[in-house]
Formats: C-alpha cells, sequence, structure tokens
C-alpha cells in the first residue's frame, strides 16, 4: 500500500467509512503482533492487547498527521499499550528495573535437560523470553520487522544510543547464553 | 589488532561502520579464528532472531477488530460524557445558587452600569417561575440550548473526530 492510497483511505476512514479500517488491520497486523507477542509472556492476554493496539489507533486515527510512516506510528501505539500493560502488572520492562532483578535471582539456572531436548529455535525463544521486556521490544523490531535504529527510537521514546545499547546488549546475552547451553548440551 | 570486542562485530554486522573500520575488521578476521568464531556466533543468533517466531493471530482478527471499532464508534468517549455532565452540573447549580440566593438585595448596591436583568435571574429561579414568567424566559432558555447545542457539535466535529464517525454512521444508517 502506497503513501498516497494509503492517506486517502484514512481521510475516508475519517469521513466515516469506516470500513476501510479493516485494510489497515490486515496491512499491519503482523506488525503489532510481532510486537506484542514478543512483549507479552501470557498468551491469553496477547489478542486482547492485539485488538486494544487497533481499537486506539482507530479513536486516535485524527491525530496522525502523515508526519511519521503509518507503521511507526501504529508500532508505537503497539509498544506503549503493552508498556503500560506491563506496568498496571509489575511486570519489569528493563534490566535495572529492581523486579527485574528479583525476578532473576528467584529464576535460579536453567536444568540441562531442558538443553538437551530443546533445539536452538526453542532455545532461544526461551533466552529471549528472559530478557527485560524493553529488550524483547527492540530486538523484534529490529531483526523481524526490519526497522533501523531512528526508527526504533520514534516508536519506543528511546534515545538513539538507548537503542543501541539495549540492542547490543540483549545480543551480547543472548549469545553468551547460548553458547553456554551448547557447551553444556 | 587486540580481538574485536562484541559491540564492534554487532556494528559491521549491522553495516554501521565506516569504510576504515569495516576494511580493519575485515582484515582482522581473515587472521583470527577467535573473531571469526564469534562474528559466526553472531550471524547465526542474528539467522534466529529473523526467524518468524509463530506469532500469528486467527484468521478472523480483522473481524473481531471491526466489531471493536464499530462499537466505539458508537459510543460517545467518556470524556465528552463527563463534560456534558459537568455543564449539566453547572446549569443546576447555578439555578440552586439563584434559588437561596438574594440576588435581588445585591443587585441593588450594585452600579446601574452592571445591573443584571432581574427577570432573567428570575427565570432561572425555579422553573415554577419560569413558566410564569411568559413568553421572555423560554426565549432565553431556547437561546442557551441553541449555544449548548452549537458548542456540543463544535466539541464532536473538531475536538473528538471519532464521534464525527458515530455521527455519520447513524445518519447513513438512517
Amino acid at each position: 500500500m502506497d503513501d498516497d492510497s494509503q492517506k486517502e483511505r484514512i481521510e475516508r476512514i475519517l469521513g466515516g467509512d469506516t470500513n476501510h479500517f479493516r485494510f489497515l488491520v490486515e496491512r499491519y497486523q503482523v506488525l503489532v503482533s510481532h510486537i506484542v507477542f514478543r512483549m507479552i509472556s501470557n498468551r491469553a492476554e496477547r489478542e486482547d492487547l492485539c485488538q486494544e493496539v487497533f481499537t486506539r489507533a482507530f479513536q486516535n486515527l485524527a491525530k496522525f498527521r502523515f508526519q511519521a510512516k503509518f507503521s511507526t506510528w501504529i508500532a508505537a501505539i503497539a509498544y506503549n499499550v503493552c508498556v503500560n500493560h506491563l506496568k498496571k502488572k509489575r511486570i519489569p520492562l528493563y534490566e535495572d528495573d529492581p523486579f527485574f532483578i528479583q525476578h532473576r535471582a528467584a529464576e535460579g539456572p536453567l536444568p540441562d535437560v531442558r538443553v538437551e531436548q530443546a533445539d536452538l529455535v526453542e532455545r532461544l525463544e526461551r533466552e529471549i523470553a528472559g530478557l527485560p521486556a524493553v529488550f524483547r521490544a527492540v530486538l523484534t523490531l529490529y531483526h523481524l520487522d526490519g526497522c533501523r535504529y531512528e526508527e526504533i527510537g520514534s516508536i519506543t521514546g528511546l534515545p538513539l544510543g538507548t537503542v543501541k545499547s539495549y540492542l547490543y546488549r540483549a545480543r551480547k546475552e543472548l549469545k553468551t547464553k547460548l553458547a553456554r547451553e551448547v557447551a553444556l548440551s | 589488532m587486540n580481538h574485536i570486542d562484541d559491540e564492534k562485530i554487532q556494528a559491521y554486522l549491522d553495516q554501521e561502520l565506516d569504510d576504515a573500520e569495516r576494511d580493519e575488521i575485515e582484515a582482522h578476521l581473515t587472521s583470527c579464528s577467535s573473531c571469526r568464531a564469534a562474528k559466526r556466533q553472531y550471524q547465526l543468533l542474528y539467522q534466529g532472531l529473523g526467524r518468524g517466531a509463530g506469532f500469528y493471530l486467527p484468521e478472523n482478527f480483522s473481524v473481531k477488530v471491526m466489531g471493536n471499532v464499530n462499537n466505539a464508534a458508537r459510543s460517545l468517549p467518556a470524556g465528552l460524557k463527563n463534560l456534558f455532565i459537568a455543564l449539566f452540573g453547572v446549569v443546576v447549580g447555578i439555578n440552586t445558587v439563584l434559588y437561596y440566593f438574594d440576588y435581588r438585595a445585591y443587585a441593588k448596591t450594585m452600579s446601574a452600569d452592571w445591573k443584571v436583568d432581574m427577570q432573567l435571574l428570575d427565570s432561572f429561579k425555579t422553573l415554577t417561575t419560569l413558566f410564569n414568567q411568559g413568553i421572555e424566559p423560554f426565549v432565553y432558555v431556547i437561546l442557551i440550548l441553541l449555544v449548548l447545542a452549537l458548542f456540543d457539535r463544535w466539541v464532536l466535529n473538531r475536538i473528538h473526530p471519532l464521534t464525527r464517525l458515530s455521527l455519520n454512521n447513524s445518519s447513513n444508517r438512517a
């Protein structure tokens, strides 16, 4: 969908033809699901949160000024919906979050038996799930959605240096853990 | 050259280095098996991170969303509801104050320029007196309602376009 047809579609929605919103949902549901599924561990809540993202996007559509890409705008809504949800549930967002430190200390080492049984993708998914939510979000935006550092900054509201730092730290931690698991198995 | 640190390897794979830095790293990689192994590990990690992780929404997801969206469009936003409740409260409040406050005695102390229209205030005092005042109070009431209605339309159309959708949908259905 090019920018002009997208703009026309949005103007039609704002003019009252809500059916056009369905095209936007179908176009961006993969992006939204990447962010929500990666940031939210509870499977039961994921779909509801994806729906909330699109409902909020619809409610705030008139505020979209075409200054950024629509994908960036809706990804930012998805990110903020997830962050608010996690804060409400007191789930850690950052590595230096005291909740995260407690959560980690309580987790303890992973049993070797799981390492032997799991393949690389499963291991990777498990290790990603152990990262703070914001780290998971930047990893997903970069690797699954092909966003560049600047775009991730626009979506998350994080400074460029912080985006880079979170990406580097997340990947280094994943690499170290996976290397350790491979050595154990 | 010392071993390449993790940050540099990632920046290399992210293609964030300038030509000179990239050449230096590539030259080092040809002669250092340890750094080549680290680069290979990161490449594998990047491949894993770039794979879809089975994040699929149900096929009827967009239908569900459209159901929510249409419901949201039909309902008046909470903020506007609160605004109209507040306006209603103000009107009732003024009426109550005027009922108990001896505004006629107070008006006598005011200069002629600032004297308010007693008939208008009286018309607000109670509904009973309102009906006893003849046609004039009704004109005031209609004017007030008109102003409120215009304000209402302005809020709906300018402040919250979502409600405009709701109005358009209602007129389309009609």
